[in-house]
């Protein structure tokens, strides 16, 4: 009997990584909506008041996790809907999937850093 | 219009494009998994029925979690970029953001909060449904409540975000 290919995320972890990181956004997300677009009016979020944050540590630590979790959750949920949409191509859309993200989570970091 | 500008708005556009055609792709293979057409007369007779009868709208909450997320995650890649842009320059940032003060984009911000209540939301249930083990009365109305948590919000959101519209 052969065994069994190692997986590289199980379905328990992915569960596991959708609702704990879920469960995080429910309240960063909404709240960083909720500043941005209802406490204060879009018009107001311009490169100052961004420039303001940044300058902010606690903001820079909201941001930074929210980056990184976001990121985490919605390349998990995409790494599912490929398995269950393109199970023969699964590992190359994977691949692509994973190398955007780590991409994108890394120039907002930087921005976060530098800026 | 600036360079920038268009830019943003040609990704805002493959965003929403892209969105739209991931939802038409989960649709038809649902229709495919179900092996029946589009309902239409049917889906009327079904719509009388209680909602605790009404199994497939769990099928629809299904398809529009995942669109919905697949949705909120392109945009996220767009909005890492516009805010990234302020790494650049602070002339940059605020010539992008100030697409976002216009009546279309406010009209487009109110689909995202609508999409992000209903995602959180139903993330929600999908969570209690599995620790608590809730059966499909209890499911189906927690996704009422869902339904009306999102609708409720999102519309008193929209007032707020599409006021300096007026």
């Amino acid at each position: 009997m052969a065994a069994a290919p190692a997986p590289t995320v199980t379905r328990a972890s992915s569960w596991i990584i959708l609702r704990l990181t879920g469960l995080v956004l429910s309240l960063m997300v909404l709240g960083h909506f909720a500043l941005t677009h209802i406490v204060h009016d879009v018009a107001e979020t311009d490169a100052a008041y961004v420039v303001d944050r940044l300058g902010d540590a606690i903001f820079v630590a909201w941001d930074g996790l929210m980056l990184w979790t976001a990121i985490l959750h919605g390349a998990t949920g995409v790494w599912i809907i490929i398995g269950e949409h393109a199970p023969r191509r699964a590992a190359l859309w994977r691949q692509l999937v994973v190398a955007t993200s780590l991409a994108l989570a890394a120039v907002g970091s930087l921005v976060l850093v530098v800026a | 219009m600036t360079l920038a500008q268009l830019l943003f708005l040609g990704g805002l556009g493959v965003v929403l494009v892209a969105t739209a055609a991931s939802g038409v792709s989960a649709y038809s293979a649902a229709v495919r998994a179900t092996g029946g057409g589009t309902p239409r007369r049917e889906l009327l007779d079904r719509l009388r029925r209680l909602p605790s009868d009404r199994a497939e709208q769990a099928t629809w909450a299904f398809l529009a979690h995942r669109v919905s997320g697949i949705g909120i995650f392109l945009f996220l890649a767009l909005h890492i970029i516009d805010v990234g842009l302020i790494a650049v320059s602070e002339g940059l940032y605020d010539e992008v953001h100030e697409l976002f003060t216009s009546a279309p984009l406010r009209l487009f911000e109110c689909g995202l909060l609508v999409a992000l209540l209903f995602h959180t939301f139903n993330g929600i249930r999908l969570l209690l449904v599995d620790l608590v083990d809730m059966g499909p009365v209890a499911s189906s109305r927690a996704l009422n409540a869902v339904m009306a948590a999102t609708i409720v919000l999102g519309i008193a959101g929209s007032v707020v975000i599409l006021a300096p519209v007026f």
